[in-house]
């Protein structure tokens, strides 16, 4: 209650003139007066509101001043507010008694001083304003106390609930295995946790106060890289470095720690070591590459198979093989699809399938003598060998490795043929000089004997040729090999061209033969006794073949002008057949021809020529004392020397045989 | 009665060498063919007691030869001897089946290669 404030009066008396005459004195109080006719309508002001003072006439009719005094202070509220009897006796000991005695604070008796009852009313009019403000001060501080012991309260459990938090924390950040780190803003280490002592090698006291930067160790890496990695706490890979130096790849989180009050107030690193994992992956990417290579690239077909016989993956160069795409095989019975029948067309039940075995007991079959069918309905021989894939001990498959071995057969068949030919080749003279021998040393003929001298020079005939025959095929095996090393040197064409006449005249001439030859002074870079070896064959070949009478020609000229050979093959065009010539630009070389008017080369035999013991008729080359060799000595020969050698023949009218030499030296 | 002996065999020296043992060891009287050809005339000319017939022969080899022989009615029982370089069993077994009377193999000393075609046609010396 303020000053300003009007308090309440009661003004009780049953005259109404009396009360009037209070109001007079009272008015300029300036406060709210009341008035009450009796006791009981003053009992009836109480109840609605408070009273400053009550003045209250002592007689009136019914319930008199000191009966409403008494009920006035049974009430609790009322108990201390002032009341001021009113009366008109005489001043009576007795009677103020009661009325003290009652609640009374004073008494007036009438007629009173109206300044004097005045300023009494004023005085009560302080006091209650006073207790009034007291009261409302009390009531201020009861209820500010109430609310500091409710925060208090609060408080209280709040730290309660921060110690639990705290503990939980803490708990956390101890044994997390990623390694923590908090920094303040200027990015110096704060906290780190045992599992950042354990991956980065610093004990807690060392990076404590330490720049952010040592898990870089060297490696400088701005706060704005940390700052843009700051990502709604994604992850992202980043290098780091331990103490020692090492270097690994952590899965790192970076947020921002803040306030309360939201502002940032360090940063918060979470780092995760997954070095052994990006290894792992490294390894395991690796490892599917390098498979994937080698089935892409590996030279044999390779499928596996599933548990029931189906095509679980198959590599390109087996699908080719096939005749498939590689997807038409994948999830197809592969027995059916090209295992289906044996060589001979008969089935090929499932039952008696090595690969079928290998999926029933695990065994490993390697088989050479079957073959495959193609998508197209042929087939092919292949050496294949099936392998149980097996998972904890229990078969979930099969992997088929195969080749075609279509060309490894024609080459065994070719060796064998060529073991026939060449033991043919060494057994016949050996034969003819065994008996000779054995005729003549057991004394069946006699050594003097016309018999005995047919038998001797048999022998030897026979073992010249053997001695021929051998050479030549080593000879051949060293040139095949490369083993035998060319001398090449400058020579003159000429040169060679007249010494390899002069060494087949005799020959020649014992088959009335004539030889021509238009030597051109050419430089080669050759072996010389190699290329001599060449022109003496094809002469002594030519020569063979001739008629007595015949001429063997021998010319060279330089090669680049092709319109000069047509015109040496010019009598040839009905049936014209070239082995190797299909050079369009043909490089500087030099072109030797011998050319013969033999009985020729039948055409079906002008692929085979070069081959070894090729020749066109076997018997009568060996009546020339032939090895079956030569033409392939000369092949070898000139192929060393980077050029080509081919022939040109007609059967009945004679051949030409041809080879170049380059003209620039082969690297 | 001296037998007549025909021997086919493209190698000049081997034919010779083989003409000289037979006349030497057995005192046979000996024919040569230098081919199949020359040898299925000669045979049917001559009707020998035996054939020598050599196996790898240019043109027409010894088993060609053979069966044509076994076609021609006048030679078609002139028992038949092969002569091979080749000396495998499969390979003998080979041309055993072909029906001839029997195969004598290279190298041969004069008194095996007698010896051994006596054997085969059941001959005594």
């Amino acid at each position: 209650m303020t000053n300003d404030e009007k308090v309440n009066i009661l003004l009780v008396d049953d005259h109404p003139e009396n009360l009037l005459a209070l109001e007079a004195i009272l008015e300029n109080l300036g406060q709210n007066l009341v008035r009450a006719n009796s006791g009981e309508e003053a009992l009836k002001c109480l109840l609605d509101r408070d009273f400053a003072v009550i003045l209250l006439d002592v007689q009136m009719p019914g319930m008199d001043g000191f009966e409403t005094a008494e009920l006035i202070r049974l009430r609790r509220k009322n108990q201390q507010t002032p009341i001021i009897f009113l009366t008109a006796f005489h001043k009576n000991e007795q009677f103020m008694f009661k009325g003290y005695a009652v609640g009374a604070v004073d008494y007036m008796i009438k007629p009173f001083p109206a300044e004097i009852l005045k300023s009494k009313v004023s005085v009560f009019i302080n006091i209650f304003k006073t207790n009034a403000q007291l009261k409302q001060q009390k009531e201020l501080v009861e209820s500010t106390n109430l609310e500091l012991q409710n925060e208090i309260k609060k408080h209280r459990h709040t730290t309660k609930l921060l110690e639990i938090k705290q503990g939980e924390f803490e708990a956390i950040f101890e044994s997390i295995p990623d390694a923590v780190i908090f920094t303040d803003l200027n990015l110096k280490i704060i906290r780190c946790n045992p599992a950042f002592t354990a991956l980065f090698g610093y004990e807690s006291a060392e990076a404590i106060n330490q720049d952010y930067q040592i898990i870089w160790k060297d490696r400088k890496i701005s706060l704005t890289t940390v700052l843009n990695n700051i990502d709604n706490l994604k992850s992202y890979e980043m290098g780091y470095s331990r103490k020692n130096g090492e270097q690994f790849i952590g899965d790192t989180i970076n947020t921002l720690v803040k306030d309360a009050d939201g502002n940032t107030i360090g940063l918060l690193g979470i780092i995760r070591d997954i070095t052994s994992r990006k290894r792992a992956e490294e390894e395991i990417a690796m490892l599917n590459h390098q498979n994937s290579l080698i089935l892409q690239s590996a030279g044999e077909g390779i499928y596996g198979v599933n548990c029931e016989g189906k095509t679980t993956f198959i590599n390109p160069v087996a699908a080719k093989m096939l005749g498939y795409e590689p997807s038409e095989l994948i999830g197809q019975p592969m027995h059916s699809l090209l295992h289906h029948s044996k060589a001979d067309g008969t089935d090929y039940p499932l039952e008696e399938c090595p690969v079928y075995k290998s999926l029933k007991d695990g065994t490993i079959h390697h088989i050479t003598n079957e073959v495959f069918w193609r998508k197209n309905g042929s087939q092919f021989p292949v050496e294949y060998v099936s392998t149980p894939i097996e998972e904890q001990g229990e078969i979930v498959g099969a992997v088929i490795t195969f080749k075609d071995i279509t060309e490894r057969q024609a080459i065994e068949q070719m060796k064998n043929e060529f073991i026939a030919v060449v033991s043919h080749e060494l057994r016949t003279p050996l034969t003819a000089i065994h008996a000779a021998l054995n005729l003549l040393s057991t004394g069946l003929v006699d050594a003097n004997s016309q018999k005995g001298r047919r038998a001797i020079a048999i022998a030897e005939e026979n073992s010249d040729r053997l001695v021929r025959i051998v050479n030549d095929i080593l000879d051949l095996e060293r040139l095949q090999s490369g083993k035998m090393g060319l001398s090449k040197q400058p020579c003159n064409a000429a040169d060679l061209m007249v010494k390899a006449i002069d060494s087949m005249q005799e020959m020649a001439n014992r088959s009335q033969v004539n030889l021509s030859v238009s030597p051109l002074s050419i430089v080669l870079n050759a072996d010389s006794d190699r290329i001599l070896q060449v022109l003496t064959n094809l002469l002594s070949n030519a020569i063979k073949f001739s008629p007595a009478g015949a001429t063997v020609w021998l010319t060279v000229e330089l090669q680049g002008d092709r319109n000069q050979k047509s015109t040496v093959g010019a009598g040839f065009t009905d049936n014209l057949t070239t082995k190797t010539d299909n050079l369009t630009q043909p490089a500087p070389a030099v072109l030797f021809e011998v050319k013969d008017r033999g009985r020729g080369i039948p055409a079906e035999k002008l692929d085979t020529i070069f081959e070894r013991f090729h020749q066109v008729d076997a018997s009568d080359s060996r009546k020339q004392g032939g090895t079956g060799l030569g033409l392939a000595i000369c092949r070898s020969i000139v192929q060393q020397h980077g050029g080509e050698i081919w022939v040109e023949s007609v059967p009945g009218k004679g051949s030409n045989f041809y080879f170049t030499l380059p003209l620039t030296p082969n690297p | 009665m001296t037998k007549r002996i025909l021997i086919v065999d493209d190698e000049a020296g081997v034919r010779e060498i083989l003409q000289i043992c037979l006349e030497a060891v057995a005192g046979w009287e000996v024919f040569t063919a230098a081919s199949g050809r020359e040898g299925l005339a000669i045979a049917e000319a001559e009707q020998p007691d035996a054939i020598l017939l050599d196996v790898m022969m240019p043109g027409m080899d010894g088993p060609t030869t053979f069966r044509q022989l076994q076609a021609n009615e006048a030679i078609r029982r002139i028992p038949t001897i092969l002569v091979t370089a080749k000396a495998g069993f499969s390979e003998q077994k080979q041309l055993l089946d072909l029906g001839v009377n029997g195969v004598v193999t290279k190298p041969f000393t004069p008194e095996y290669i007698v010896a051994k075609i006596c054997k085969i046609l059941n001959w005594n010396l």
